[in-house]
């Protein structure tokens, strides 16, 4: 009697596959999957044949085989008997130096234009839109060309600061002179005792968090406000000047001075590197500039209402009601933006500056002949900088994200 | 009573004509005390901005105003504004240089006889464009649309009408294919099949239908084409010996000209430091600016006689060697299958240490270990000879009919085509062809096929990853490992490829925005209509997701456009790299800010109005609110 409720039997028929939707799905993406794998390994095959036929293979031993060449600008001690490895690494700390920077000055400048863009005086807000726009349609290339144009030919020589009467000055009480070669900054020495001073700094740097986060408490429990400004101000500057005194000073500066046709002493910052971090800087700023103002116009207008119906000054309805709320919609390009100023650090190529790109794509690949690990090694480093980045602000972002209950 | 009649006197019994309002609170005192000095910050604010404004107007208006127009140097510029009296520290803007080099920086190299081709398809291209952007237009345009890829890159390259029609053709081998699959195993197949069937008719087809049209008219006209090109040869001596002897003259002419304006120069500078009456002094300068004008004149005649010298002797040795390959082409065409014979032979008799080496350079290239004789090395020198002589005596054969069977327009280079022209080209092709891509990557990422999916997701973020100077490197360098060997296909082709997907990838991720931002319902009430996939996105979800997506699409495209300045970096000459020639020219040297300002506003032009556009476009489509 079971027989009536038996299930049909289960049937399947070839013509299944592109007729039902159950098994469809499933051929095309075996199809696609097969038409990729024969790809790839068309791909590989084709490199395969071509290495032998000139003769080479993939191999990564030249990053230990013996540079050979110098580099200009270096965080890391390098000279040309060190490795094609050692190069790289000098170039990968020049590409993040010059990201990091422009990085905060884009933010810097990008949070003050934006906000600036959107203010009732018309003027400001006419120079803010010019600034604007005027870097975002022109291509960054051309900034880069163009400010390290006017850094190389209209800033005076070192030699223009010798003599009675000079015809160049320097600048900040005689500690930064701006050259044609180059500016020259103090440069720091870390005497005995720095450690100390640093721990000082670190320790004033929680002590500040730390500080914001009772504010916040009292102010939650109380509606109490504590002047976090200042105190956050104080707690950064007194206790690492009083332990510079106490500690005797352990850090001094040397600044450049004139000797014969160069400058000797303090730090010379190549007009490469200020020509490239500029200008990233002020062409990532104007996007910014204009997420920043995205996110503010996101905000509605009943919200800063609300704000000053409560009786909040303009000031607090920024920082507590309005900024929150943007930051959000800030937030992902934000990101993105830093991720595309460290990918255009790249055309450092334009003005020469020894980042990765010229050294382990440049300078090593023409030694040693080594296109295709050389450019797969550096694709790899840019690839591992942009998730790291994305990473770390997607995670900054999940924190900010409006908790929905 | 009366009493307080009278006290109430005082109550108006008719209105008081309307006040104006006080000064401080109407018209435009009251604008900017609101808006320019409503507080201490603004205040600050407005009176540094005017400030900045100041200072950069008073920079900039004399140096504008200055501006030579006309000069042959840099030095001479200098000249002309001291002769001027213009203080040095004031200066004037050089824009001699760009009415100098401006066609340069339009067109690159590209032969001058020609440009009406590259203008040609510029207006084109707005006819072409019409029938997608205006609505208004009428839609039987569209056929033109389809048609102007195809014109626009043979008006640009040239060469034989039959070869954009041979391209197309294979779209329409594709397309027959694809409906054929489609009516036999769905779409799926009828993908593959296209696919296939448009790639084996480019790849065998229509080389060889291409040739043998080569063949079938440049035979018989070979004989014509002896007699005429002799002919011509023999005009062509004389006519260059009289541009050069017009040349020799016109040099000396120049030089007693310039000797005549340096005097006059002096004159001047002489007459502005001890000074003696103004009249001279005008008069100085007036006899100075005559002998600049003389001076420049001369020059364009003499530009005249040298592009005309250019063409000629372009001619000779374009009709020497042709002529020359004409008359080989018998012996070339006997000896052929011997040399292929010879060079297969040769191969295929290798030693086996060097046997599938294609160059010479392998045998150093390959580790220490590997022992290789002279005697390898001179077998593999001679097989490598055999090979090469084989492929040149082939490659000749076939331009030379080429040449011949030609029914059609002068071939360019894309070495040759440079400036602005060359930004258009990678720019509008990059644009036009990442967005369908991008769309097909973004319903890929947003599709729920797992692998698909995945490998949607993996290629946008590598390509997103990595910096485009990276992809290009990538293009001119590595792109040959990847292929096999002989194919070998033109730097600018490789870079619009490259360029290509890389705009794909951000234009994939703005449309995933969008089509994100298209509620969930909108694809049930479709499947609940009963629409396929492929119906529901076509006509439902698409086309919300890129009205929401046009900003950012547009953004990319402005981005890709800035982008093309790149390809200076890999030896093209783009407006960029001609700015890199131009400064280094003895005549320019120095000059900068003339040429950025060219550049950056012409850039500018491009990009601001397609984000105008943008905007226009975002206004037209808002359906809701209106």
């Amino acid at each position: 009697m079971s027989v009536l409720t038996d299930p049909p039997k289960p049937s399947f028929r070839l013509s299944q596959l592109i007729y039902d939707t159950r098994y469809r799905s499933l051929t095309i993406q075996v199809v696609a999957l097969l038409l990729i794998l024969l790809l790839i390994a068309f791909l590989v095959l084709n490199v395969i044949t071509n290495l032998h036929q000139i003769g080479k293979d993939i191999d990564f031993g030249f990053l230990s085989i013996r540079s050979g060449y110098d580099i200009n600008q270096m965080l890391i001690p390098y000279d040309s008997s060190m490795s094609h490895g050692r190069a790289a690494l000098v170039g990968i700390c020049n590409t993040l130096l010059v990201a990091a920077m422009g990085c905060v000055t884009a933010t810097i400048i990008g949070v003050l234009v934006g906000v600036l863009r959107l203010s009732k005086n018309k003027i400001v807000a006419f120079l803010m839109a010019v600034y604007v726009e005027g870097f975002r349609n022109v291509p960054l290339v051309l900034w880069i060309l163009l400010v390290y144009a006017v850094l190389s030919e209209s800033t005076p020589q070192p030699r223009d600061f010798a003599g009675d009467n000079p015809a160049a000055h320097m600048w900040f009480f005689d500690t930064v002179a701006v050259t044609n070669r180059g500016v020259f900054v103090p440069m720091p020495l870390f005497g005995p005792g720095s450690m100390a001073l640093l721990a000082v700094f670190v320790t004033s740097l929680i002590g500040i968090f730390a500080f914001r986060a009772y504010a916040r408490t009292i102010q939650e429990a109380s509606g109490r406000i504590l002047p976090v400004l200042w105190v956050s101000l104080g707690l950064l500057i007194v206790p690492s000047v009083v332990a510079y005194y106490i500690l005797g000073r352990p850090v001094t500066w040397s600044s450049p001075v004139l000797g014969g046709f160069n400058f000797d002493g303090g730090l010379q910052v190549r007009n490469s590197l200020i020509a490239l971090w500029l200008a990233l800087s002020l062409y990532t700023g104007a996007f910014i500039a204009e997420a920043v103002r995205a996110g503010i116009l996101a905000v509605s207008k009943g919200q800063s209402e609300a704000s000053f119906a409560l009786g909040l000054r303009p000031g607090r309805t920024m920082s507590l009601v309005i900024l929150p709320q943007a930051l959000r919609v800030i937030i992902p390009p934000l990101i993105s933006q830093y991720l595309n100023l460290t990918k255009n650090s790249s055309l450092a190529i334009a003005v020469s500056y020894m980042d990765v790109r010229a050294t382990l794509g440049g300078i090593t690949i023409n030694q040693t002949g080594r296109e295709l690990e050389g450019i797969l090694l550096l694709g790899a480093f840019y690839l591992s900088v942009s998730i790291i980045i994305s990473a770390v602000m997607n995670a900054y972002n999940r924190s900010k994200i409006m908790k929905e209950r | 009573m009366t009493d307080s009649t009278a006290a109430l006197t005082y109550v108006r019994d008719q209105m008081i004509p309307q006040a104006a309002p006080p000064v401080r609170e109407a018209g435009i005192v009251k604008w900017v005390r609101e808006n320019l000095f409503s507080s201490v910050l603004n205040v600050i604010l407005t009176l540094g901005s005017i400030y900045v404004l100041y200072l950069v107007i008073m920079r900039i208006s004399p140096w504008l105003l200055n501006s030579i127009w006309q000069a042959g140097s840099l030095t001479e510029c200098r000249e002309l504004l001291a002769v001027g009296g213009v203080a040095p520290e004031v200066g004037g803007a050089c824009f001699a240089v760009i009415r100098d080099r401006w066609v340069q920086f339009i067109f690159g190299f590209y032969p001058s006889e020609l440009y009406w081709r590259p203008i040609l398809a510029f207006i084109l291209f707005f006819v072409a464009l019409a029938p997608v952007l205006f609505a208004s237009v009428p839609r039987r345009m569209l056929a033109f649309s389809v048609i102007y890829p195809f014109l626009a890159v043979w008006l640009i390259w040239g060469g034989a009408f039959w070869t954009p029609v041979l391209v197309m053709a294979g779209f329409a081998v594709g397309y027959f294919g694809f409906v054929a699959g489609s009516r036999f195993g769905g779409a799926a197949l009828g993908v593959i099949l296209g696919v296939l069937l448009a790639g084996g008719w480019w790849y065998f087809a229509s080389p060889t239908i291409g040739a043998a049209l080569n063949k079938a008219v440049g035979g018989p006209r070979q004989e014509q084409s002896v007699q005429v090109l002799t002919a011509r040869s023999a005009e062509l001596g004389p006519e260059q010996a009289a541009i050069e002897a017009q040349l020799t003259e016109m040099e000396a002419t120049i030089a007693a000209q310039v000797a005549d304006k340096d005097e006059r120069v002096a004159a001047v500078l002489a007459e502005l430091t001890t000074p003696t009456t103004p009249e001279n002094l005008s008069q100085l300068r007036v006899d100075a600016h005559e002998a600049f004008a003389a001076l420049n004149d001369l020059r364009a005649q003499n530009n005249v006689l040298a592009i005309a010298l250019f063409k000629v002797q372009n001619e000779t040795t374009e009709s020497r060697s042709l002529l020359t390959s004409i008359t080989n082409l018998p012996t070339l065409e006997q000896n052929l299958p011997d040399m292929q014979a010879k060079a297969t032979d040769l191969r295929a008799n290798l030693p086996e240490v060097v046997a599938g080496f294609a160059t010479m350079d392998a045998v150093d290239n390959v580790g220490a270990d590997v022992v290789i004789t002279n005697d390898d090395k001179t077998a593999l020198r001679d097989a490598l000879k055999a090979e090469n002589d084989a492929l040149a005596a082939e490659n000749t054969i076939g331009s030379t009919y080429a040449a011949l069977g030609r029914i059609g327009l002068k071939p360019v280079e894309s070495s040759e085509i440079g400036g602005f022209l060359l930004a258009v080209i990678i720019g509008i092709s990059g644009i036009t062809l990442s967005l369908p891509l991008g769309i097909l990557l973004a319903l890929g990422r947003n599709s729920n096929l797992f692998i698909i999916n995945k490998m949607s997701v993996g290629f946008i973020e590598i390509i997103r990853g990595v910096p485009l100077i990276v992809w290009l490197f990538t293009a001119q360098l590595l792109l040959n490992y990847f292929l096999p060997k002989g194919t070998n296909f033109d730097l600018m082709l490789r870079v619009i490829i490259m360029v290509t997907l890389f705009s794909s990838a951000y234009i994939a991720e703005v449309v995933r925005g969008g089509l994100a931002a298209v509620p969930k319902g909108q694809l049930e009430a479709a499947d609940a209509m009963g629409l396929n996939y492929w119906q529901a996105m076509q006509l439902i979800v698409l086309p919300q997701a890129l009205k929401i997506s046009i900003p950012g699409i547009v953004n990319s495209f402005i981005g890709l456009f800035k982008d093309t300045t790149l390809v200076t970096f890999i030896g093209m000459y783009d407006p960029v790299g001609l700015v890199g020639t131009t400064r280094a020219s003895t005549e320019w040297n120095g000059v900068y800010w003339e040429l950025y300002i060219f550049i950056g506003l012409l850039f500018f032009v491009f990009c601001f109005s397609m984000g105008r556009y943008s905007l226009y476009l975002e206004r037209k489509l808002r359906r809701e609110n209106r």
